[in-house]
């Protein structure tokens, strides 16, 4: 198994196996465009440590792809498919994933921004989900809180907005 | 993230495309490229990129398309030789492929464009857009009119391979992938689909329209049905190699219906070269050819079946034809052996014929359901064309059995076996085979004269298969009949009742309901002899009782009736100092028993043998004649004339010799043979007698169980029920309803004239 070697934005290089890295959409493309090589592939905009974190991330599943079935659409799911994405995806989250996700904010949404540049859809996934979660049950003051959101709504368009959606939020308040 | 300028990023991808399609792509950084393509989609600014990027690649495409291929395009059109041709059709299929690998790069670095700005904005893909960039810009261009000058082009290659001149299939390959993978603007269908394929057709037609017309001014059905289906094999050839695999059926079909549909019965027509040659040549792969080309085309087969029904008829007609001695208009006289042998030949003849289409069905007609319907059905008209078909049938197995399967084989004898039931199933008249059948098993039961028991059981149980058990039962019987007869003989040999009289008598005692009626009727007194006959002899008197008292002992409540006509007889005859053993009929053993004495100038007429035997006067005749008049003269007839008068005289003739010493002295027209008009007018009569009472009851039977039937019904019901027998005709079948109406058995409805009631 060959070996590819990445360099972060801090300049740290990571050596890793290419089906592990082969995770990564991104990278497997420039693989099959440019072929491998002795010079690192840059990823100026992943720093040392979150790259780290993704590689422990892929090292934990590599092999995944060709272990998992494919999923078999049920009848009827066109209209529903991300429903059941979602579920499946769901569905396949182990230990290792949930104790990944324990990590601080600012370092679980640089993970995501580099899962998506990285084109990983089961990271992707996994982070989402994860962001999602910490939103459920919160009201919009708490959600701006958590996220550091800045309210940029007049209060006029903030009460517009919050009686259009009323119907979605229970009765103090949360969604 | 420090702000950067989209427009300068972008600027760095439009630079990059540009050194792709230089080929300077190795100097530049993927990841580097990937980014800025990401950077302007999460920057919201993916609009610039895409479009940015279309512009780039129209305007490199625009430059691409550089005079040379313009000049090939010029020189294609003024002169559409192969060369000029080639080189258009190379260099723009040189221009696709670049373009492709291209653009395979640009989607790639593209590609976060294409999962988030494309899926969400419903724009075509990356590569997508590059490919209509590529139609607008170097083919659809009306300056240029390049996709004109590439379809000629092709199309001009492909007539020039057609003409015979070799040409570059691989740049063929090349631009007719381009023309599939490229979509028409409007239509969302392939170019090939929409500006080639149509044009492709049109001009394959007109050639192979031509090319029909020329071939069928000098070549024969063979030669071109052959050129036709290499032609076919050609132009899927070129399918395979260059051509979209959907246009596979269409071009098959147009080829077919130029070169055959249009010309089916002109091609089978062609004389001295047509059908009817192929099938008379045997031509078995010439003819194969020809039904694989015309057994898709529903048209073209009827065609071909009706042909060969015909000349199975023609044929059948030569047959027919060299039967015409054998009636009784001819003016040839044919003895009844010449008459035999031409009605077994006409049966061989036909049954090879068969044999010959039945080849043709396997090795020509890949065992087609159509053709061996025609085939069958011509056969069936073939043979019930032939009125006397039955009966020589029945002779022509008759002799098989007796004489013919001498020298075959186990299979060949088989083979002989199964074609005869098959044309056994091919004749409508069955009864009447069934009839005449009896009559031959008869003759060659009582004189012993089948070759191969198995072959007779092998036959009956082949008509059995056919037709039922009902029909063979009586044929069943006679065998069982000879078997018991013959268990008889042995008690009777076994009890010496005969020794003391000096000779062996073995008598065959046949159950009248099976035998057909060759007998005599039952006599109802004179010593149990059906015929009148009485026997010169004591011994022979003493023997026919002996056996008669010991049959009773078997079968107390039978009666026995004797005919002496049938049987027949080995005696030993001193001629002179020489003795011979003959083998004569009963009756010729009677009449020579006249002449036994001492005395050797015994000389009868006619009129005192009559008196003496009781043998009746036609018989007697016959008889008479045999001993007399035939090849072996025992008697010497005075005067020395053929035919026998109340007053001639009759001796012995001591001075016969012959080097063999067992001699058979067979009586005239004793052996099976073509019947005599007169006799065939007396079986017809039976047959038909037979026929109405078969007719009849049919019909009794359906109206009783369905009570009420229209006339077109009740015909059609008894003709079906009757199938297996024979073809009654709708008079008949009125004739007989009248009288079952008269007789009371039906009534004709009062409301409808058409409809009849049963009465019970």
């Amino acid at each position: 198994m060959r070996v590819i070697k990445l360099a972060a934005a801090d300049g740290a290089v990571i050596s890793v196996e290419q089906d592990m890295a082969e995770q990564s959409g991104t990278i497997r493309n420039i693989l099959n465009d440019v072929g491998i090589s002795s010079t690192p592939i840059p990823v100026p905009n992943v720093s040392g440590p979150i790259l780290s974190k993704i590689v422990d991330y892929w090292r934990h599943h590599r092999g995944d792809a060709s272990r998992r079935r494919p999923r078999e659409p049920l009848p009827g799911e066109e209209n529903d498919s991300c429903e059941a994405a979602t579920q499946h995806a769901i569905s396949q989250m182990d230990d290792f994933d949930h104790e990944f996700c324990r990590i601080d904010q600012g370092t679980l949404f640089d993970i995501m921004l580099a899962a998506n540049f990285l084109d990983v859809p089961p990271l992707l996934d996994l982070v989402g989900y994860t962001v999602a979660n910490k939103m459920k049950g919160k009201t919009v003051a708490e959600m701006r809180d958590t996220f550091q959101v800045k309210n940029d709504f007049t209060p006029e368009e903030e009460e517009k907005v919050l009686r259009e959606n009323a119907w979605c939020e229970d009765d103090n308040g949360r969604s | 993230t420090p702000q950067v300028d989209p427009q300068q990023q972008f600027e760095k991808l439009a630079t990059a495309i540009g050194e792709i399609y230089k080929h300077n792509a190795s100097q530049l950084s993927f990841e580097e490229l990937y980014r800025i393509g990401y950077g302007l989609v999460l920057s919201k600014n993916g609009a610039l990129a895409y479009d940015g990027v279309r512009s780039v690649l129209e305007s490199h495409l625009g430059d691409l398309v550089h005079n040379s291929i313009v000049s090939h395009a010029e020189a294609a059109r003024a002169t559409p030789s192969p060369s000029n041709n080639e080189a258009l059709l190379s260099s723009v299929r040189i221009l696709w492929s670049e373009h492709v690998t291209a653009m395979l790069v640009i989607k790639d670095i593209l590609m976060y464009v294409d999962r988030v700005y494309v899926k969400n904005a419903h724009l075509p893909s990356v590569y997508e857009m590059g490919m209509s960039a590529f139609r607008d810009q170097v083919l659809l261009t009306a300056e240029r009119r390049l996709i004109t000058g590439v379809a000629k082009a092709v199309l001009g290659q492909i007539s020039n391979e057609r003409c015979g001149i070799e040409i570059n299939r691989g740049v063929l390959r090349g631009v007719v992938d381009m023309l599939i993978e490229l979509q028409d603007t409007e239509q969302l269908r392939p170019l090939y689909e929409t500006i080639f394929e149509p044009q492709f057709l049109f001009e394959t037609r007109a050639f192979y329209h031509e090319m029909a017309s020329a071939r069928l001014t000098d070549h024969g059905a063979a030669a071109y049905t052959r050129a036709a289906q290499d032609d076919i094999d050609a132009e899927m050839g070129r399918v395979r190699a260059f051509l979209a695999p959907s246009t596979g059926t269409a071009l098959r079909n147009v080829v077919l219906d130029e070169l055959v549909a249009k010309h089916a019965d002109e091609v089978l027509s062609i004389p001295e070269a047509g059908l009817e040659q192929l099938l008379d040549q045997r031509s078995v792969d010439a003819l194969g050819v020809l039904f694989g080309l015309y057994s898709p085309l529903p048209a073209a087969l009827t065609i071909l079946q009706s042909g060969v029904f015909e000349r199975i008829q023609a044929q059948g007609e030569k047959f027919a034809a060299a039967l015409a001695p054998m009636s009784p208009e001819s003016s040839q006289a044919l003895g009844p052996a010449a008459k035999t042998a031409m009605a077994l030949r006409w049966v061989q003849e036909v049954l090879a014929l068969y044999d010959v289409y039945d080849e043709f069905l396997h090795k020509s007609f890949r065992g087609s359901n159509d053709m061996r319907k025609t085939i069958n059905d011509s056969f069936i008209q073939l043979i019930n064309a032939n009125n006397r078909a039955a009966e020589l049938l029945s002779l022509f197995i008759d002799d098989n059995l007796k004489n013919g399967l001498k020298r075959k084989s186990e299979q060949e004898v088989d083979h002989l076996l199964e074609r005869s039931v098959l044309m056994f199933r091919f004749l409508q008249n069955k009864d009447a085979f069934e009839h005449y059948y009896k009559v031959h098993l008869a003759k060659r039961l009582l004189h012993g004269r089948s070759l191969s028991d198995d072959a007779e059981q092998s036959m009956v149980s082949k008509l059995k298969l056919e037709c039922g058990s009902q029909f063979t039962l009586k044929l069943e019987g006679m065998f069982k009949d000879m078997q018991v007869s013959a268990d008889l003989a042995r008690g009777f040999k076994n009890m010496g009742a005969l020794d003391e009289l000096g000779f062996d008598m073995n008598v065959s005692v046949l159950t009248p309901t099976f035998w057909p009626a060759l007998a005599l009727p039952m006599s109802k007194d004179t010593g149990n002899s059906a015929d009148g006959v009485s026997l010169p002899s004591p011994q022979l008197s003493s023997a026919v009782d002996v056996f008669t008292r010991y049959y009773l002992t078997q079968h107390s409540a039978r009666r026995l009736s004797w005919q002496y006509s049938m049987g027949n007889a080995d005696i030993k005859v001193q001629f002179g100092d020489r003795t011979h053993e003959l083998n004569v009929s009963t009756y010729q053993m009677l009449i020579l028993m006249l002449f036994a004495d001492d005395e050797e100038d015994v000389s009868l007429t006619t009129g005192e043998i009559q008196h003496r035997t009781r043998i009746p006067g036609g018989v007697l005749v016959r008889q008479l004649q045999s001993l007399a008049c035939a090849k072996y003269k025992i008697l010497t007839k005075t005067p020395m004339s053929r035919d026998v008068n109340l007053n001639d005289k009759f001796s012995f003739n001591s001075g016969f010799r012959s080097p063999q010493y067992r001699i058979r002295i067979p009586v005239v027209a004793a052996k099976a043979v073509v019947e005599s008009e007169k006799d065939n007018a007396e079986s017809m009569a039976s047959i038909g007698r037979e026929r109405q009472y078969l007719v009849e009851a049919a019909i009794v039977r359906i109206m009783k169980t369905r009570k009420q039937l229209m006339h077109e019904q009740l015909v059609n019901e008894v003709i079906h029920q009757l199938s297996a027998q024979f073809l009654p005709t709708s008079t008949m079948i009125k004739d007989i309803i009248g009288r079952l109406i008269d007789r009371e058995y039906l009534q004709r409805s009062p409301d409808n004239p058409r409809l009849y009631n049963y009465l019970a």
